[in-house]
């Protein structure tokens, strides 16, 4: 089985290499980038199955970049890990603010411990290797015409379609 | 001779009087929906249905308006819908309900929300239904003149499903704005507050509906606002009497005044009103959220722009302005209701641009009459219930001294959240891949995993720390919320715990583990950081072989939350005791503290209160009394 690429992207030397290497010790191969272009650049050389990146960054903000990555990589997922100061709300009610915003799919508050981190990844990754196809192939199929929002939407759609059609058979 | 000639000249309108009469005469959208909803209403609806689709990225905004009125015929539809500024309205006597407009104009508020109309609408007993396309870009040549624009009309169109017997559908196209969340929730704010509080009008609901947000949808119900401590409700007699009655919170007896007729207030027969003063501003619950100021209502519905914070109509602020501070009425704590009505007082108009009463002896009288309610209001507030202007200032002074220095802390902890948080994550990654590497390598030991775990714990202890700081000088000092108590107070004493520890005291905190309260946390982590910082300070000059302890207790009373601070200090000197809790501080004292003084008006601010009960040699125990909201 070959291993999941991750890209990093984070402006703090430490932080990137902390997060690279706790990925490298769970059996992943990831990447760093030390800012949005750099990132963008990675992008074009390979395909990623997580992107990691940071809310704050000096030349780009994590929402902007990101929505630039899923247009080179519409079937990457997402985590956004930030610093800010608004702790009081938890994580996974960002994580639904940021996913309704740009569609990240996971939202993590630093410091993050590693089995968060590692625990957060896998948790994108597809269970048995067998990708969400027609889900994905409609948020392609959208992104070129509209926006990713609208991808997102087309691929929120077949879900829920999916999943009440399973409820109804059974 | 001059010959002479005659002519008569007819007035004719360009198209662009259409820009005039609905795209610009209101001031926003909000307002827009509002005026078609009254027109709803005056067409003899029970119930309207206003539904807004905000704009998505693969559709536009879409907003319909669906109303079980009596609908129009052909005929009517010329009549009354297609003449500008005609209106039989103001010539209904009669029948059940008293029509909100009169100006004829309502209707051209759909130019402002999109550039297309569709009416749909259906008379009692028709199978079919009158369907009418208007395009409002067609007014947009100023040189045609507004006659030459027509709308399409089919009479024989099918009846849509959400159109009952009869009733009126009105079909927006070519939506202007996206309808995002704020401004759906503006039009449902404009929607609650047209509706007259204490007379609603009658047998009439409004239904917002935003499409997918079960949210955002509701029938739509006038603000309510809580018993003042002190109301004023007021009627005017067929004699021209005024008719008065006080009660409230701080009253303990409601009595009943009434004031010598007045000839002039006998063209307001009729009226009532209410105002209600709250001593200290109230909380957005306890007013649904309204903005204060005084209201105008007629038959129901509002008449804007009376109470709007740009509106003084009554001149409160100017007088308030005027005296330096000197008038009793506060204009942010005065809510007031005056409800008039169309039939009995047909000469308080307003006029078509919303701003102002038309000037005629009613509208004056008017003004006369709740200046006299606003002077009694304010000869009450003064004889029973105003705390002194200069312990208001110093309580306002107290909060502004804390607010700079909250300012201060705030500007400083958010760049040390951010620097904190990035070595912290190094720490806590590099950390765990030591030990995970070393497990990889085959190498398992206990002292590895538990120095692993200490780390794990500090760096939560100051993650935790940062986020707790952020969050106190972040915070206003108004804002109440409901929260756990027990679990601010802990962490408060946590933050002193190091410094306790260092001059060799032990803190000792007894705390439930949950005690829900609704209280402004940053007031909170004010005074207990005060009462800390002087009780690690009265402990200084205690012998060596003494006890040093702080104990830091958290119970309920059935009225309170108590918060008490002991130490086994030195006790307050009796020269200082007295002066204590009554000096004003004027912002000399360092560090975290505010004062004694300070603590007490910010505390009182919010109904607590702030005791002392000391011991010379034995120690000083401070109680701290928070009041528990009814709904705790």
């Amino acid at each position: 089985m070959t291993a999941h690429r991750i890209l990093i992207v984070d402006d703090e030397p430490g932080v990137r290499r902390a997060f690279a290497r706790t990925l490298k010790l769970a059996h992943f191969l990831p990447t760093e980038a030390a800012s949005a272009d750099e990132a963008l650049e990675r992008c074009d050389e390979h395909t990623y199955d997580v992107v990691i990146l940071d809310f704050m960054m000096p030349d780009m903000n994590g929402i902007e970049l990101l929505a630039r990555i899923r247009r080179r990589q519409p079937f990457i997922r997402s985590i956004v890990v930030s610093g800010k100061l608004d702790r009081r709300r938890d994580e996974r009610e960002i994580a639904r603010e940021l996913r309704e915003a740009v569609e990240a799919d996971s939202y993590l508050h630093k410091p993050v411990s590693n089995d968060a981190l590692v625990e957060a990844v896998r948790e994108l990754l597809p269970a048995n290797g067998a990708q969400d196809w027609k889900a994905l192939a409609a948020r392609v199929e959208t992104s070129r015409a509209g926006t990713i929002k609208a991808a997102n939407e087309a691929a929120k759609t077949l879900k829920k379609h999916r999943e009440d059609r399973k409820k109804r058979d059974g | 001779m001059p010959r002479t000639s005659r002519h008569e000249l007819p007035f004719e309108a360009s198209a662009h009087l259409q820009t005039l009469l609905g795209r610009e005469l209101f001031r926003s959208d909000e307002f827009a929906i509002v005026e078609l909803v009254k027109n709803a209403y005056d067409s003899g609806a029970s119930t309207v249905r206003v539904s807004i689709q905000p704009a998505t990225a693969k559709q536009p905004a879409a907003i319909v308006i669906v109303d079980d009125g009596s609908g129009m015929n052909l005929t009517d539809f010329k009549r009354l819908f297609m003449v500008a500024g005609y209106s039989e309205r103001d010539k209904q006597t009669g029948g059940p309900r008293i029509p909100t407009g009169e100006k004829g104009v309502g209707r051209f508020a759909a130019d402002r929300l999109g550039t297309t109309l569709e009416v749909i609408t259906r008379v009692q007993g028709k199978s079919t239904a009158l369907r009418v396309l208007i395009d409002w870009k067609k007014f947009a040549d100023r040189k045609k003149r507004f006659g030459d624009v027509t709308a399409t009309a089919d009479t024989t169109a099918p009846v849509p499903s959400e159109l009952g017997e009869h009733g009126t559908v009105l079909r927006i196209g070519g939506v202007r704005s996206n309808w995002d969340r704020s401004q759906v929730l503006a039009a449902r704010r404009a929607l609650e507050e047209l509706l007259d509080p204490y007379h609603p009008p009658k047998h009439f609901t409004i239904d917002f509906l935003v499409r997918g947000s079960p949210t955002l949808s509701a029938e739509i119900h006038p603000p309510v606002v809580e018993l003042a401590d002190l109301e004023l409700r007021f009627s005017v007699q067929k004699t021209g009497a005024v008719r008065h009655k006080w009660s409230g919170e701080s009253i303990t007896k409601a009595d009943e005044v009434n004031a010598a007729p007045n000839a002039e207030f006998r063209q307001l027969a009729g009226l009532s009103g209410r105002l209600s003063y709250f001593i200290k501003r109230p909380r957005r619950s306890q007013v649904s959220g309204l903005l204060p100021g005084v209201r105008l209502y007629r038959d129901g519905f509002r008449l804007e722009p009376f109470g709007n914070q740009k509106a003084d109509w009554l001149g409160i602020e100017e007088k308030r302005a005027k005296r330096a501070g000197h008038a009793h009425i506060v204009p942010s704590r005065l809510f007031g209701f005056v409800s008039i009505e169309r039939h009995a007082h047909p000469d308080l108009r307003d006029t078509t641009s919303r701003e102002a009463l038309i000037d005629t002896p009613a509208s004056r009288a008017l003004l006369t009459c709740l200046q006299n309610e606003l002077n009694a209001l304010e000869d009450r507030i003064r004889t029973e219930m105003s705390e002194p202007r200069w312990r208001e200032r110093q309580r306002e002074q107290a909060q502004a001294l804390q607010r700079a220095r909250l300012q201060a802390l705030s500007i400083l902890s958010f760049g040390l959240a951010h620097e904190l948080r990035q070595p912290l994550q190094v720490i806590r990654s590099e950390a765990g891949n030591i030990n995970t590497r070393l497990s990889q390598l085959g190498i398992v030991d206990q002292d590895i995993n538990e120095a692993q775990s200490a780390i794990e714990t500090h760096l939560t202890r100051i993650d935790e720390n940062i986020s707790f700081l952020a969050k106190i000088s972040t915070g206003d000092l108004e804002q109440e919320e409901d929260v756990n108590l027990a679990d601010i107070v802990a962490r408060q004493c946590n933050l002193f715990s190091t410094r306790c520890a260092a001059a060799g005291i032990t803190l000792d905190v007894k705390v439930p583990a949950v005690q829900q309260a609704t209280v402004n946390q940053p007031t909170i982590a004010i005074v207990l950081g005060n009462l800390l910082v002087n009780a690690i300070e009265a402990m200084h000059a205690i012998d060596e072989h003494k006890v040093r302890t702080i104990t830091v207790s958290l119970t309920e009373t059935t009225q309170n939350h108590v918060i008490r601070v002991i130490d086994t200090g030195t006790g307050i000197p009796p020269d200082v005791r007295d002066k204590l809790l009554k000096e004003f501080a004027t912002g000399k004292t360092g560090g975290l503290g505010i004062g004694l003084y300070n603590c007490k008006l910010i505390l009182e601010a919010q109904g607590g209160e702030i005791d002392f009960v000391t011991e010379s040699r034995v120690g000083t125990q401070f109680i701290v009394r928070l009041p528990k909201q009814e709904n705790t």
